[in-house]
């Protein structure tokens, strides 16, 4: 895991970086350990249900799990440095389809692709990023949604990838219900582990208070010295190998792929939205947004339909419309999401 | 304000949160029975559309005819004498979102049957889940070779499947004097999972290039497009400088209209032009066309107004009520007949809701459905039938089978 302590700061930097770090330690109102131990404790209490709770159960919380990996990926550029995007499709797409590919022409199984489908997506960010960074806040995420229907396209028009057609993935078919299940449940709850202790190194380094001199005051955090095209790019391409790996494990877990599921705006908007509640720049913040984003979706997607409401059917978009008015609740009102309830910090709140 | 209580307070609020959290989702768990049945509870239904998203469209059409089937079943005393409840859930045009809703339907729900989403999409990721779980998938919602064969416990209702779209055309064709069959083929193709194979064939079998081929249709022109795409008339140009005799576009609703309309202003007169991706003709907006829309031929699974279909003039006359269109968009019949088919295989297994007792009788017997009288295939696929439709002056006809036919064909195109 790459993080700042292989340079050395120039002076300059070191007050950028200082200063960074000030406005995080001098005012946190909770001792260090909570947070962790909270992280812990949710780790602790899923850890027994891939095996314990019903297939249902253990269906939604592998899309938890695959959420979290996915937004701490995204959550390093998009809530640390602030750079909010849409691209996160792009590199759960270039994971699933190098995995789906690796599985079709190869019969590889799913442990194997798992590095190879995280190179993919780092080959695709490095691209993308020397392309784009040095584009600021929303050119770079308008930029990062026409890639994400540019790589639609591109995969579409590419017959060795399926095209339109897409991918099969198949998974040992001598594995039953419950197996599968558990096979994909732990598989997400380790990656998420991982992508979470990365998130939380990632925070507590130099690397980590250099992005968030970007974000602050990124013309400022450049004079004084921190090489913000280089950090950036790092942190896209960190966050690009987590959503690389989710990708390669969702392929198999979904065990068919095509263009469109795969490059889907809905799995990008859905990151933005799970980081914005549960907390931009906050390593628990993504943990706890995807429970809240993707739990409540579900719970909502199935107690909504067929209910009364003083005699009128609820529409079938209600769930959509109660998600749209909780973004809006936290956009204005709770911009550092359930996080920032519960740890107050001076800085520049991120409008969305 | 003590510190100490302070962030005492706020770890509790941040505990309170995540346990309540997973309480909710164990919780959910928590509540479905386990029992039983006894020999007069209902027989559950488990199904998923989109009911949102991209294809909250035909998923529409679909909901309506499952809910008339409920309707009819549930008035004439059930099944069985078993009452039909079905659990419908939006899965939002998604794969991931279908797969949750389709594991919470067998292990939560408990349902005792499922059908299958619309789309090749989202099916194809759900198709695993019902088969590991052992229960029957009845599947109206899409056309997919390569999967009905993956799969035992699967159960078309779709009287041809994607690789079979056009083959009405051809067989049409086929019956026309040797100095009318086209000499030359131009198709284009939609981006997606089922026109193109639509186009291709699966195997080496099907595919209108493969038909055109076995038939020694030359083929001039082969494009494929982007379905989303609002300006065709440069793909158009091209088939119309190679003057093709046959203009083949394996399109879906929206991009069908976009061709029509195209081809008209560009006055291309093929001998004969089919939209034979999705049937298009009976569309409501396909009248808007004008012009445009009239003698083009179209693919569909049956039409009203023809015996042999019991079931299908009334449901289409329920849609046509509850939408205010005339006209059965070919997902109604399907749908309908997935619940005909359900019903005649609890019926003529004394009622048993066992996955492989159900599919065992339904491998072995015939069918009465909105789509025919339909037999089996190994892999769970109806024997091919078809009917092709031409929108004429006087609105749609059946042009093929011939001995359904309500009026001749019209050709060229102009």
């Amino acid at each position: 895991m790459p993080t700042d302590k292989s340079t050395n700061p120039t002076p300059t930097e070191n007050i950028a970086l200082a200063q960074a770090k000030a406005s995080v330690v001098t005012t946190r109102s909770i001792p260090r350990w909570v947070f962790p131990v909270a992280a812990a404790v949710i780790f602790l209490v899923l850890a027994p249900m891939g095996a314990a709770a019903s297939l249902g159960i253990v269906t939604t919380l592998t899309a938890i799990l695959f959420y979290v990996i996915v937004a701490q990926g995204w959550n390093l550029l998009g809530g640390y440095g602030g750079y909010l995007n849409f691209g996160a499709a792009i590199f759960v797409g270039s994971g699933a389809y190098m995995a789906a590919w690796l599985n079709d022409s190869f019969d590889w199984p799913v442990w194997a692709t798992l590095i190879p489908g995280g190179i993919a997506a780092v080959v695709v960010s490095i691209v993308i990023g020397y392309a784009t960074l040095r584009l600021r806040s929303h050119y770079f995420a308008i930029f990062t949604l026409v890639l994400t229907f540019l790589a639609l396209t591109v995969v579409k028009n590419t017959p060795a990838l399926g095209g339109a057609i897409g991918l099969f993935v198949r998974v040992d078919r001598g594995l039953d219900s419950r197996q599968i299940g558990m096979l994909f449940f732990y598989l997400m709850f380790g990656l998420a582990i991982l992508a979470t202790v990365v998130a939380y190194l990632v925070e507590n380094s130099n690397f980590g208070y250099a992005l968030r001199a970007i974000s602050e005051d990124e013309p400022a955090a450049q004079v004084l010295g921190v090489k913000t095209v280089s950090v950036k790019l790092r942190a896209l391409v960190l966050g690009a190998a987590l959503g690389g790996i989710a990708g390669s494990a969702w392929a198999f877990w979904t065990g068919y792929i095509e263009p469109t599921g795969a490059f889907s705006v809905k799995i990008a908007l859905d990151i933005v939205l799970v980081c914005v509640i549960g907390g931009l720049g906050s390593w628990l913040g993504p943990l706890i947004g995807s429970f809240i984003v993707v739990g409540l979706e579900q719970i909502l997607r199935v107690t909504l339909p067929g209910l009364d409401l003083f005699g009128f059917e609820l529409p079938a978009e209600t769930n959509r419309l109660i998600l749209g008015v909780i973004l809006i609740v936290f956009a204005l009102f709770i911009r550092r999401g359930v996080i920032g309830l519960l740890k107050k910090r001076r800085g520049r709140a991120i409008a969305v | 304000m003590n510190i100490a209580r302070k962030w005492r307070t706020r770890l509790v609020t941040s505990l309170a949160v995540g346990s309540a959290l997973v309480l909710a989702l164990v919780g959910c768990s928590t509540d479905s029975g386990s029992s039983e049945p006894a020999d007069d509870s209902p027989i559950v239904i488990g199904a998923t559309l989109g009911l949102t998203g991209v294809f909250s469209g035909p998923s529409a059409g679909y909901q309506l005819a499952y809910e008339y089937w409920l309707d009819q079943v549930n008035a004439a005393g059930g099944i069985d004498g078993r009452e039909v409840q079905m659990v419908l859930y939006d899965d939002e045009s998604n794969p991931t979102v279908a797969q949750q809703l389709y594991q919470r339907l067998i292990n939560e729900d408990k349902v005792d049957v499922l059908f299958a989403p619309y789309t090749t999409a989202v099916g194809g990721a759900v198709v695993p889940i019902a088969e590991r779980a052992g229960i029957l998938m009845i599947n109206p919602g899409f056309v997919g070779k390569e999967i009905q064969g993956q799969a035992s416990l699967l159960v078309s209702t779709w009287p041809y499947q994607d690789i079979e779209y056009s083959l009405g055309m051809f067989e049409f064709l086929d019956t026309l004097p040797a100095a009318d069959m086209p000499k030359t083929m131009a198709v284009i193709t939609a981006q997606n999972p089922f026109t193109l194979a639509a186009l291709d064939g699966f195997d080496g079998t099907g595919g209108a290039l493969n038909y055109a081929k076995e038939r020694g249709i030359d083929v001039v022109v082969n494009e494929q497009y982007d379905q989303t795409a609002t300006d065709l008339s440069s793909l158009i140009e091209t088939v119309k400088a190679s003057n093709a005799d046959l203009l083949i576009a394996l399109s879906l609703p929206n991009d069908a209209a976009l061709i029509a309309r195209t081809v008209n202003e560009a006055g291309y007169n093929p001998e004969f032009y089919c939209q034979c991706g999705s049937q298009v003709t009976s569309l409501p907006n396909w009248p808007d066309l004008g012009e445009a829309g009239i003698n083009v031929f179209a693919s569909t699974s049956a039409y009203p107004g023809q015996d042999g279909f019991p079931g299908l003039q009334e449901v289409s006359d329920y849609i046509a009520e509850k939408t205010g269109v005339p006209g059965a968009p070919a997902y109604s019949a399907v749908a309908y007949a997935a619940g005909q088919v359900l019903q005649q295989a609890i019926e003529g297994t004394d009622g048993s809701l066992d996955a492989q007792v159900l599919r065992e009788y339904i491998a072995t017997h015939s069918f009465d459905t909105a789509v025919g009288t339909i037999t089996y295939n190994e892999d769970g696929t109806i024997d091919f039938r078809q009917v092709l439709l031409q929108y004429q002056d006087s609105g749609n006809q059946v042009i093929w089978p011939t001995e359904l036919a309500t009026a001749d064909a019209v050709f060229p195109l102009r």
